[in-house]
């Protein structure tokens, strides 16, 4: 598989040469490849650097120093950026903030009428879109009479009748209600399962970035862990530390373990732990 | 509740007024306000009148939606009839003191009354049948010739697509701010006019630092979906005649004209 | 402290949309609970949580605070809106005065009270939600996300409630600030002694915090009582899509195995030791 994201030694700061301001550093020296047809979770707090680190995917930002690449194309050349944003298509955080149009088809036809796209070609990607998000019955409906997660689900067949490559949802779920949540996730999985589009999840619920193939933990501006879910979760103690939440059963297996009993640390499902558990308790 | 305000709101359907080319909409209530301010004569308003009913009746949108529409300008219409009916000088009917209501101007209350509640009723199938996006769009390519001159008309239809999107979202946020700061003992609904122009500014201000916060984002969004103005753009809802126009226009036409024809044959109403 | 008797509101009441927001919904709220609300969204909370400090108005149905009918007079309820204090969900959106003191003192100032008492509530409530007087004198937009929604919720703090409800204090929030803003209501309780309901979409957190528990659903009082209570009909709440803890699904699944547990274990400490007693208790050489 080839990286259709690469970071090669990021930094950024806000406010850089902005007279009278001190620069603030959000950004390290980071490096950062993303494989075609992967699904991403980045996970951190509020103000760890994960949003900012979205927003150099598809151009929103470049980099002070260091170079991003998106299928191959710079993005800090700015006669490229509608090339860039038609590769990675960008879902935000607030719901209402983000539709456009009064109708919801409307809406999904946005972007590729944009691109110029045919009048005949867009129809067939806005309801081919809409059959893909499952709000295919919702297309006459106007926005406002949506939910948040139904909402969202139109924003992101707005970004997939563009035929992005990758999409990345920036905390687009923060704002949503645990239904709402579930849409969002459900669909995004299907997305990249379904057509290998590349997905990057940026969060900072955990019961989220469990699904995902990968976890990239950001803090301070610095990527602190990156692996499988089960590898990055099993730092209960240092991810802890910098304020993110594990799941409950691998923090009470992690716990027992300091009591002396030995788990294996990737422990992250209810039926897992409790597999575990009956190893170790005296039978009824 | 602000929720409830129905003017200027859209019904989906599919009758054969929603299926109208939004262009030949427009075009045909503009000629029909200009009729309904030329006749005087009362069967030229009967045939109006009857016009609208099926024109209601086709739109398949009930007739209680369509006055709920037409009520809150029922106070504007009062009061123009009651200023009509006092201030036209004529034949006297009644006085009583200073006050004289005369024939002329209890005709010419109930002409006013019958053209601006047959206007809204007119304009709001326009609006009932035809969605705002839709509405803009007609609105973008009617004004299409203006371009040379340079008048920003994309633009200007983009940012009344906008706002109309927005409006509900901010409705709606109204009502929360609203209920936010009555819940911390704010009082909006007693006091002189300069007290409770006071109390607007809780609302107020926290509703602009939201709308600005909103257009921001917004902004964003759609520059990460590749908009660079009206430039390059397609639609996908091509606006294109069909048979049904071609029925409508030459229908209304008919009844426009025989309007005029009865105002010219008849006597006026007064 | 509050209690409703058959509480029912309609959406477009009269309309063939016609649609019960809340349905016959009979509570009684003692002083000193922490009440947490949970509930999908529509399931009636909101419509629930703003008719005890009258901003809706029932449309059958009665709601007592501290026994007086709320919507008795013009006076009772203008008292109603001061004891029962109503955070709404991103309170910090209402903020608009051109400081963090003007603020906060905007709810104590409505109420009438001298300018001494409204200075030293203000300060009680900022120390309440951590917020230092330092910045007092600052405009309340430039503070951070997490300290304009503490300032926000000390402008109701301010107003000295008997009741304080706060509609989803968390949301949006990141673990860590989730926690804070947490901590600080529990805080806020034991202080005050006095009643609070929390809506929360997390059943973790209200498990963790509350004394008992509210579950609504489609309109009506699925479960209300104290946490062991409500969660011995944990698989209900499940079946109406409302998720409950890892750890408490863990037990239950361990009792239906048949091996001797505590069914009423919420948290991760309370697990660690019920575990830590069964399995030292049954192997000791461990």
């Amino acid at each position: 598989m080839k990286d259709l994201i690469q970071f090669q030694n990021v930094s950024f700061s806000y406010n850089q040469g902005v007279e009278d301001t001190e620069p603030v550093a959000v950004l390290h020296n980071v490096s950062l490849s993303v494989q075609e047809g992967d699904f991403v979770a980045v996970l951190g707090h509020n103000g760890s650097g994960k949003s900012t680190l979205a927003k150099h995917i598809n151009a929103i930002l470049q980099p002070a120093e260091g170079l991003v690449y998106v299928d191959g194309i710079d993005t800090s050349d700015g006669e490229l950026v509608f090339d860039i944003r038609q590769r990675v298509g960008m879902v935000f955080q607030n719901p209402d903030n983000q539709i456009v149009a009064t109708v919801v088809e409307e809406d999904v036809a946005f972007g590729p009428e944009n691109l110029g796209v045919e009048p005949g070609e867009i129809r067939k990607r806005v309801d081919s879109a809409l059959k893909d998000v499952e709000m295919y019955e919702f297309r006459e409906h106007a926005p406002h009479q949506l939910s948040g997660g139904q909402k969202q689900r139109v924003a992101i067949a707005g970004i997939i009748a563009m035929r992005p490559k990758c999409i990345v949802l920036d905390e687009a779920t923060a704002m949503l209600d645990p239904r709402g949540r579930r849409e969002v996730m459900r669909t995004v999985r299907a997305l990249n399962r379904e057509h290998g589009t590349t997905v990057v999840f940026i969060t900072h619920f955990m019961d989220e970035a469990v699904q995902a193939n990968r976890v990239v933990v950001v803090n301070e501006g610095r990527i602190l862990l990156d692996g499988v879910p089960g590898q990055v979760f099993s730092n209960v103690a240092l991810l802890k530390s910098v304020g993110l939440d594990v799941p409950q059963v691998t923090e009470l297996l992690y716990s027992l373990g300091q009591e002396g009993f030995t788990f294996p640390p990737d422990i992250l499902t209810v039926e897992d732990c409790v597999s575990q558990l009956t190893r170790l308790l005296p039978q009824p | 509740m602000l929720k409830d305000i129905s003017l200027g709101q859209f019904f989906p359907g599919k009758s054969p007024l929603h299926r109208m080319d939004p262009r030949v909409k427009i075009l045909l209530t503009m000629a029909f306000i200009v009729v309904l301010f030329i006749v005087r004569s009362l069967p030229s308003f009967l045939l109006i009148i009857v016009f609208l009913a099926v024109i209601i009746g086709i739109s398949g949108i009930s007739f209680r939606v369509v006055l709920k529409g037409v009520k809150p300008v029922l106070p504007l219409v009062l009061f123009t009839a009651v200023l009509n009916m006092f201030f036209i000088t004529g034949t006297p009917l009644w006085q009583w003191w200073i006050l004289t209501i005369t024939r002329e101007g209890v005709q010419l209350a109930v002409l006013m009354s019958i053209r601006i509640v047959c206007l809204i009723a007119g304009a709001s199938m326009l609006t009932y049948t035809t969605s705002p996006i839709a509405l803009t769009d007609a609105i973008e390519r009617l004004l299409k010739p203006l371009k040379a001159v340079r008048f920003p008309v994309h633009e200007m239809a983009m940012m009344m697509t906008i706002a109309l999107r927005f409006i509900p979202t901010l409705i709606e946020e109204t009502d929360k701010i609203m209920s936010a700061q009555k819940a911390r003992g704010a009082d909006m609904e007693s006091g002189g006019l300069m007290k409770r122009a006071k109390a607007l500014i809780p609302i107020l201000i926290p509703l602009f630092v939201s709308a600005f916060r909103r257009a921001e984002e917004l902004a964003l969004a759609m520059e990460c979906r590749c908009y660079q103005g009206g430039e390059g753009r397609t639609r996908m809802k091509q606006l294109r005649l069909s048979r049904l126009d071609g029925t409508a226009s030459a229908v209304s036409a008919a009844v426009f004209a025989a309007a005029m024809v009865l105002n010219i044959v008849l006597p006026p109403l007064f | 402290m509050i209690r409703t008797e058959h509480l029912t509101h309609l959406y477009s009441a009269g309309t063939p949309f016609e649609k019960a927001a809340i349905q016959d919904v009979n509570l009684e709220i003692q002083e000193g609970e922490l009440v947490g609300v949970i509930g999908h969204t529509g399931s009636g909370k909101s419509t629930l949580i703003q008719h005890l400090n009258g901003l809706l108005k029932p449309d059958s149905g009665k709601i007592y605070v501290d026994g007086q009918d709320i919507w008795e007079s013009a006076e009772t309820l203008r008292n109603t809106r001061f004891q029962v204090g109503l955070v709404f969900q991103y309170p910090e959106y209402q903020l608009f005065e051109e400081s963090v003191y003007k603020d906060i003192a905007f709810g104590p100032a409505n109420l009438g009270l001298s300018p001494e008492e409204v200075k030293e509530a203000v300060r009680r409530a900022a120390e309440c939600v951590g917020i230092s007087e330092s910045l007092f004198e600052k405009s309340p937009f430039e503070l951070s996300g997490g300290q304009k929604r503490r300032v926000a919720i000390a402008g109701v703090i301010a107003m000295r409630p008997k009741v304080l409800i706060l509609d989803e204090p968390t949301a949006g929030l990141d673990p860590k600030g989730r926690d804070t803003i947490l901590e600080l209501i529990r805080s806020y309780h034991q202080q005050e002694r006095n009643t609070v309901l929390l809506v929360s979409h997390s059943m973790e957190d209200i498990a963790r915090y509350s004394t008992r528990i509210l579950v609504m659903n489609q309109s009506r009082v699925f479960a209300y009582g104290d946490v062991d209570s409500v969660f011995s009909k944990a698989e209900e709440i499940e079946r109406i899509g409302l998720s409950i803890p890892q750890v408490t699904r863990v037990f239950t699944e361990l009792a239906r195995r048949g091996y001797p547990v505590q069914p009423n274990i919420y948290s991760v400490e309370a697990a660690r030791a019920e575990l830590l007693r069964l399995m030292r208790g049954g192997d000791a050489s461990c």
